[in-house]
C-alpha cells in the first residue's frame, strides 16, 4: 500500500503591497500536512494581508515572491482557483450574504470544489452530521448565509464550512476573536477533528487563547511584514509573559547588531 | 402651461359602444375631450421628468386598438359567497351601480394617456367581493393582448366589502404575435402600447393582496397604474415585478383613507440593456394611525436606465402614521444608470417617518468571499444579484405561481448578466 501523500504549501519571500503601500516584505514559510503552524503578531504587523494574499484577494498584489502547493504554482490565480487547489480561508469577519440559504450555497461550494454534482440526500445527511458535531441547530441550514448570525454563529459557519470543503490547507484569520469559550472549544473541535496527514493549518491568533485549545507544531511571530521569530510552543508563551513589546525590542537590539533574522 | 395638443389628431366620431350604459358614454365622453386636450406627458411635467415618451405615435397606435373581451382569461370557477369577477363592459351592464359609483370616484385622467384610456378601454376586470366573505383561493387573472394590437386599453376594478378578503395575480405576458413578428421594430417605436388602469376599493377591515409581473414584449410602451383606498383598519399588499417593455411605468399608490389602514408595497424591477423603467410605488397617508412599508429593489444591466420614485406623504390629520420606504439598486456596468427618488411629504407633526435609498455595483467583497469557497466569479456575481432580489420575492405569490416566477425572475437575471439562459418566457406557460 503507497504511503499518504502529505502536501506541502510553501510560500517563499512574498512581497504585498496594498493600496501601493508594502506591507509584507519577505515572508517565507513551509507548512506540511499534518502541521499546526500558529502565526502571532500585533495589530497591524500583516496577519490578515497575509491570509488574504494566499487566498487570492485582487485588492492585496503580490509583487514578488511565490505561494506553491504541492509544487504548483497559486500565485496568479483567482480565489476560486486557489480553494479547487486545496486552500482555505475562515474569515475574521465572515460576510452576510442575505438571500442566500446556508445549504444552497453549500452545495454549489462542495459542487465546485469537488468538481462534480453530489447527490443531493447525500450532501444533507453530511450537511446535518457535520452541523450536530459543531452544535448547531439544523435551522441554521435554511437561513439565510451569516444574516443576523451572532459572532460565535459566524465562526461556527466557517467551520461548518471547512469541514464540507475539506481542504488540503486552512488558514484560520483570527478566529478566536469575539468568540466565547464554549464556541472556541466547538471551532477548535472542528479544527482538531480535520487534522491528519493530508491538512495543515495556519491558525492567526492575536492572543494565545485558541492554542489551549489546538496545540501548534510549530510557532511564527510577525512584526511589520516580516517573520522575525519561529519556535515551538514555548515562544508563544513567552510572548504571553513579555508581550510584544519584547519582540520589537529584540528586533531592534538585532537590527542595530547587525542580525539578520 | 399647456402646449396645444398636437400628438392627437382628433378622430373622426368618437365611437360609441353599442349596449354601453349612457353614465359610462358620458363618462368616456368627459375623458374624450380631456384627451384631445392635453399633450402627452413631457419633461416639464413633474413625475414624467426622467422619462420620455417620444417613440410614441398616439395615432398610429389608435388605428390598432384591441377588441373587446380579447386577451383577457379570467378562471371559470365560480366564486363563493355572491362575489363575482367578470369582464369590465358586462358589469357596466349587470352591476350598473356599483361600477358606476366606484368609477365616478375613480376616474382618472391627469394626463392624456390615462384619459385615453378612460374614453377608450375595451378589456379588464371586475372583482367584487361582498362584505364578510373572504376568498382562499387566489385569482389569477392573465391580460393577454390580441395578436397584432398596437394599442391595448385595460380598465379594472376590484371592490372588497367590509372584511372581505381576496388574493389576485395579474400577469402581463407578450401578446400573441403571428409568427416572424417578435413585437421588435427597427424605427424605435413604442408599440404595440398598454395604458392600463386598476383602481381598488378596500372596505373597512378588508385585505387585499395583489400581485402584478409584467413581461410585455421588447418593443412595447407598459404603463400601469394602480390605486387602492383603503377604509379603516384595512390593508392593501401589493407585489410588483417589472421584467418586460422597452418603456415601463408603473405606478402603485394606497390612499389610506381609514384611521389604522395599512399598506405594504414590494417592488422588483430588473432592467436590460435598452430598456427605460419608471418605477413609484407608496401611499398617501389620511387616516390617524395609518401605516405604510415600501420595498423597492431592481437590477439595471449595461445599456439600461431605471427610474424610481417613492412616495410618502402624510397628510395634515393622518396623526400617528407611520411611513417608511427602503429602495436598492445595484448596477451592474459602468453605463447602467439609476435614479432614486425617495419622497417623504410630511404636514403633520406626530409621525413617523423614514426612508433609505442606494445604488451600488456588486460588492467586491462579497464576490471575494464566495470564490474563496471555490465559485468562480461569474457563478458569484450571479448569486449574488439573485440573493438580492430574493428577498423581495420570498412568499409574493400564491404556492404554485411562485416557481414560475423565480424562473420568470432568474431568467431575466441570467441576461442582464449576459449569462447562457436568458430567454423570455411567460411565467404561466407558453403562450400559445
Amino acid at each position: 500500500m503507497a504511503a499518504e501523500h502529505i502536501s506541502t504549501l510553501e510560500i517563499e519571500d512574498l512581497h504585498v503591497t496594498v493600496n501601493d503601500r508594502p506591507v509584507l516584505k519577505g515572508i517565507d514559510l513551509v507548512i506540511r500536512g499534518g502541521e499546526v503552524h500558529s502565526l502571532m503578531g500585533p495589530n497591524g504587523s500583516g496577519k490578515t494581508t497575509l491570509s488574504f494574499a494566499l487566498m487570492g484577494h485582487p485588492r492585496y498584489k503580490i509583487e514578488k515572491g511565490a505561494i506553491r502547493l504541492d509544487g504548483r504554482d497559486l500565485t496568479g490565480l483567482p480565489a476560486d482557483e486557489r480553494a479547487r487547489a486545496g486552500l482555505f480561508l475562515a474569515f475574521q469577519y465572515p460576510l452576510a450574504i442575505p438571500g442566500v440559504t446556508v445549504a444552497n450555497f453549500l452545495r454549489q461550494a462542495v459542487n465546485s470544489i469537488r468538481g462534480e454534482k453530489v447527490n443531493v440526500l447525500d450532501f444533507h445527511k453530511e450537511l446535518r452530521e457535520k452541523m450536530a458535531f459543531l452544535e448547531m441547530n439544523d435551522a441554521f441550514a435554511k437561513r439565510y448565509l451569516n444574516d443576523g448570525f451572532s459572532g460565535g454563529e459566524k465562526k461556527r459557519m466557517e467551520t461548518l464550512q471547512m469541514l464540507m470543503l475539506k481542504p488540503r490547507f486552512a488558514i484560520l484569520d483570527e478566529t478566536d476573536s469575539g468568540l466565547d469559550v464554549d464556541a472556541l472549544k466547538v471551532v477548535c473541535r472542528g479544527v482538531n477533528a480535520m487534522r491528519g496527514p493530508s491538512f495543515g493549518t495556519l491558525v492567526i491568533t492575536h492572543y494565545n487563547r485558541m492554542l489551549d485549545y489546538i496545540e501548534p507544531d510549530h510557532v511564527h511571530v510577525i512584526v511589520d511584514g516580516r517573520i522575525v521569530r519561529s519556535g515551538d510552543r514555548s515562544l508563544a508563551e513567552e510572548i504571553e509573559e513579555k508581550g510584544y513589546q519584547w519582540v520589537r525590542e529584540l528586533v531592534g537590539q538585532e537590527a542595530a547588531q547587525g542580525v539578520v533574522s | 402651461m399647456n402646449t396645444p395638443a398636437t400628438d392627437l389628431t382628433p378622430l373622426q366620431g368618437f365611437p360609441r359602444q353599442n349596449g354601453a350604459p349612457a353614465w359610462l358614454q358620458e363618462l368616456r365622453n368627459h375623458s374624450w375631450q380631456v384627451a384631445q386636450r392635453l399633450s402627452l406627458p413631457g419633461p416639464k411635467d413633474e413625475g414624467w421628468r426622467r422619462t420620455s415618451l417620444k417613440g410614441l405615435d398616439l395615432n398610429k397606435s389608435l388605428e390598432g386598438i384591441n377588441e373587446e373581451h380579447a386577451g383577457l382569461e379570467l378562471p371559470d370557477t365560480p366564486l363563493p359567497g355572491g362575489a363575482v369577477l367578470t369582464d369590465i363592459l358586462s358589469a357596466a351592464r349587470l352591476h350598473a351601480d356599483t361600477l358606476e359609483a366606484h368609477l365616478r370616484g375613480n376616474w382618472l385622467d391627469s394626463d392624456k394617456l390615462l384619459a385615453l384610456n378612460g374614453a377608450l378601454f375595451r378589456t379588464g376586470y371586475f372583482l367584487y367581493v361582498p362584505a364578510g366573505v373572504k376568498i382562499d383561493t387566489p385569482i389569477r387573472v392573465v391580460c393577454r393582448p390580441a395578436s397584432n394590437a398596437s394599442l391595448v386599453l385595460n380598465r379594472s376594478v376590484i371592490i372588497l366589502g367590509e372584511g372581505a378578503s381576496v388574493r389576485i395575480v395579474e400577469e402581463r405576458p407578450s401578446g400573441n404575435r403571428p409568427a416572424g413578428n417578435t413585437g421588435q421594430s427597427g424605427d424605435g417605436a413604442l408599440t404595440p402600447a398598454y395604458v392600463e388602469v386598476v383602481t381598488a376599493s378596500v372596505g373597512k377591515g378588508a385585505s387585499l393582496e395583489y400581485a402584478s409581473i409584467q413581461q410585455r414584449e421588447a418593443s412595447s410602451l407598459s404603463y400601469v397604474l394602480r390605486q387602492a383606498k383603503v377604509a379603516d383598519n384595512g390593508s392593501v399588499r401589493w407585489f410588483i415585478c417589472e421584467l418586460g417593455a422597452r418603456l415601463s411605468r408603473s405606478d402603485t399608490a394606497a390612499l389610506l383613507k381609514g384611521g389604522n389602514a395599512s399598506s405594504e408595497a414590494r417592488a422588483v424591477y430588473l432592467t436590460d440593456s435598452g430598456q427605460h423603467f419608471d418605477v413609484s410605488a407608496g401611499a398617501v397617508h389620511e387616516g390617524e394611525g395609518s401605516r405604510s412599508r415600501t420595498e423597492a429593489r431592481g437590477a439595471v444591466g449595461e445599456q439600461a436606465r431605471a427610474v424610481y420614485r417613492g412616495l410618502g406623504k402624510i397628510l395634515r390629520g393622518a396623526r400617528g402614521s407611520d411611513a417608511s420606504q427602503a429602495q436598492k439598486v445595484l448596477l451592474l456596468g459602468g453605463t447602467a444608470r439609476a435614479d432614486n427618488n425617495p419622497a417623504l411629504l410630511i404636514d403633520e407633526r406626530d409621525v413617523r417617518a423614514d426612508h433609505s435609498s442606494a445604488s451600488t455595483p456588486v460588492d467586491p467583497e462579497e464576490v471575494f468571499y464566495l470564490m474563496s469557497r471555490g465559485i468562480a466569479e461569474a457563478d458569484a456575481r450571479s448569486l449574488l444579484v439573485s440573493a438580492f432580489i430574493q428577498p423581495v420575492l420570498d412568499g409574493a405569490l400564491p404556492e404554485g405561481l411562485q416557481e414560475g416566477l423565480q424562473d420568470a425572475v432568474s431568467r431575466k437575471l441570467q441576461k442582464l448578466l449576459k449569462r447562457p439562459g436568458g430567454i423570455d418566457e411567460p411565467i404561466g406557460g407558453g403562450a400559445e
